[in-house]
């Protein structure tokens, strides 16, 4: 294990209209570690990725609408968010999305989203371009910077397709393309929330090999379904169940731990082949 | 913007053929304004003209906060505005010689507000114009963005603010005319404005900015900057959760665009000779961004081809039903937007995209066969 701390979360509480959907949940990540999140439908894997990046943020001093929502309302969301994350001595719950992206945590969505109107190209460019200011962004663009945007995507494999629009690609190429525009910031942490979903067998083994390159230089931690995927790629797993950690440890372990076969099982009884 | 729909080329080292294909639009845009138009038109023809370059330059700052960054504001006739008042100001102070101007003698002023003073200077007068207007904007943007408040809800904020304009300067009357507005200017930088040559510089200084606004819109749209811009309008959270400051980069091309919008309107004043609170309220702001989606939104050629074509047509309309010429007109634009939802440009580029196919058979973009129905999406998706 690495002794070095990168991420530190501490008792962690979100709730979202008094629903606890991480419940004093406290995880350390550390530097250059490759860490699988697992875990049943509902365990809040994805939640936790949205409390780092800064997408879910506690809306402190609202009202509860004590009314029902009429049908097709959206309904008012109380989120509240306990807790700290603390990350290189910085508080992550107080900063907004753009702010903890600059501190060097880079974020990849379940859905992969790509900004279709921009070429391969010119989007891990406007990735790349995330430090510079706003008159620098008017100068043309730099050598260095074209040789850094194409090393990026050569890294994916989407060299030969750096001139094809966001909106042309495959949804495997999407997902490429949206770990590439991570890359090319050299982030010190990368979430990758279900990085292989939706791919294509020779796809996710290209895509499990690129994240063991991350290993060692880059700190990534990856939320993942597919549990073929987990045994033959990850070394650590923490198993989330209801909001929190159930259990931490090699994958090894954790596939033979009867808890987690009994919330796999429990929960889908489809999986109970992919659990154990 | 792009030659083809599937693909954007990558920044290679600028060649010859790259520097002819951007010096092109303005080559024939410099010919058809110097040229051929004071050659081919009377005076009072190259005079409206005048007057349609104003509106070609205004489209440009839409086309950049609305065909590119994708914000919609309903209310751009308020920087229009207050250019031209800014303008304004400064020709009623030149014609009213020694004295305070002539409405605010009937309202009971005896002596200037000490806001106009600093307007008696025309190199005052024309930087305010700009400034002032982008300034604004910037702020208001800011504040609205830093919010959050995006797509219709932001468009209602514009058009409040154009609502509330238009009535504060109606009300107004002791500083601002009231609905009679600002009028009745006979001279700028000592030449008198209702002389043929006067008009006629005027013509030829329009054109030039125009020429000038489309070249910085180029720019900044070919600059990493431009990418950024439509990333904004594909997906503005994306480009938060890139690292980007997104509600600055958004109040920053609405502060351009209104600064833009200044300049149009301080070109307008002395062309036209008159501005009132009709000028900033919510039906010009409503016509100026039709122009743009005539044109086709996300090219500036397309803004500037626009803005001259829907106002030609709205000047020969009116000339020539002068009872019913605002149905033609209301139809133009139904007509436009439901028959030609890509605008002037966009038709243009969807026959020759297919003339191309027809000439080269159906196996030229390998890889990529649902393009058309992308794009679409990721236009009219808002």
């Amino acid at each position: 294990m690495p002794t070095d701390t990168l991420l530190k979360i501490d008792d962690l509480v979100v709730s979202f209209d008094g629903f606890r959907v991480l419940d004093d949940l406290s995880i350390t990540i550390g530097r250059g570690e490759l860490r699988f999140l697992i875990g049943p439908n509902g365990a809040g894997k994805t939640t936790l990725m949205d409390v780092i990046s800064g997408k879910v943020r506690a809306q402190s001093g609202r009202v509860t609408f004590a009314e029902a929502p009429k049908p097709g309302q959206a309904q008012p969301e109380n989120i509240e968010v306990h807790g700290a994350i603390h990350f290189e001595g910085l508080e992550l719950t107080k900063m907004r999305e753009d702010e903890i992206v600059d501190c060097g945590i880079g974020r990849k969505f379940q859905t992969p989203s790509v900004f279709g109107s921009l070429s391969c190209f010119q989007n891990v460019e406007v990735a790349a371009g995330f430090r510079d200011g706003m008159f620098r962004l008017l100068l043309p663009l730099r050598a260095e910077r074209r040789d850094r945007v194409f090393a990026a995507l050569e890294r994916v494999g989407l060299t030969g397709r750096a001139d094809v629009l966001g909106a042309a690609l495959s949804h495997g190429e999407r997902q490429w393309l949206e770990i590439a525009m991570l890359l090319v910031q050299n982030p010190k942490l990368l979430l990758l929330d279900e990085p292989v979903a939706g791919m294509t067998g020779r796809e996710r083994e290209r895509t499990g090999e690129l994240l063991r390159t991350l290993e060692g230089t880059n700190t990534v931690i990856i939320t993942e379904h597919d549990m073929d995927f987990v045994r033959q790629f990850a070394r650590t797993v923490t198993v989330l169940h209801m909001g929190r950690v159930l259990r931490e440890g090699p994958v090894d372990g954790i596939q033979r731990d009867p808890l987690v076969q009994e919330v796999y099982t429990g929960r889908h009884k489809s999986r109970e082949g992919a659990a154990v | 913007m792009f030659e083809t729909n599937t693909t954007a080329p990558t920044p290679s080292r600028p060649d010859l053929a790259f520097w002819m294909r951007t010096a092109a639009p303005f080559v024939i845009a410099a010919v058809l304004l110097f040229i051929v138009a004071p050659a081919m038109l009377s005076d009072f023809r190259l005079n409206l003209l005048a007057k349609f370059l104003c509106y070609a330059i205004l489209a440009i700052g839409i086309d950049l906060m609305w065909g590119y960054t994708g914000m919609l504001s309903l209310g751009q006739a308020v920087w229009f505005g207050l250019g031209g008042y800014a303008m304004a100001m400064y020709l009623k102070l030149e014609s009213s010689g020694d004295s305070i101007p002539d409405f605010m003698n009937w309202s009971g002023l005896e002596s200037l507000p000490w806001f106009w003073a600093p307007f008696r200077h025309v190199w005052f007068a024309i930087p305010m114009a700009l400034i002032g207007p982008g300034v604004l904007g910037f702020l208001l943007g800011y504040l609205v963005f830093r919010s959050r408040v995006k797509g219709a809800y932001f468009s209602i904020v514009t058009q409040a603010l154009a609502l509330i304009l238009s009535i504060f300067f109606v009300g107004q009357q002791q500083y601002t005319g009231g609905t009679n507005g600002l009028t009745n200017y006979t001279e700028l930088f000592g030449m008198n404005l209702s002389d043929t040559s006067t008009q006629h510089l005027l013509y030829y200084i329009t054109g030039g900015f125009v020429l000038l606004t489309l070249a910085f819109a180029t720019w900044m749209t070919r600059s990493p900057f431009g990418r950024l811009m439509i990333a904004v309008r594909d997906d503005e959270d994306r480009v938060r959760f890139a690292g980007y400051n997104v509600g600055l980069i958004k109040a920053f091309v609405f502060g351009i665009s209104a600064a833009i919008a200044g300049l149009a309107g301080a070109l307008f004043v002395p062309q036209v000779g008159i501005i009132s609170p009709a000028n900033l309220g919510i039906v010009p702001s409503i016509e100026f961004v039709l122009l743009v989606a005539v044109g086709g939104r996300g090219s500036l050629t397309g803004a500037v081809i626009g803005a001259v074509a829907v106002s030609w047509a709205r000047s020969s309309l009116s000339e020539n039903y002068p009872d019913t010429w605002q149905y033609f007109y209301g139809a133009l634009f139904v007509g436009a937007v439901v028959l030609f939802p890509g605008g002037i440009v966009g038709a243009y580029r969807s026959s020759v995209s297919w003339v191309r196919t027809q000439v080269r058979g159906r196996s030229t973009m390998p890889g990529s066969p649902s393009l058309e129905i992308d794009r679409k999406g990721a236009t009219s998706a808002d």
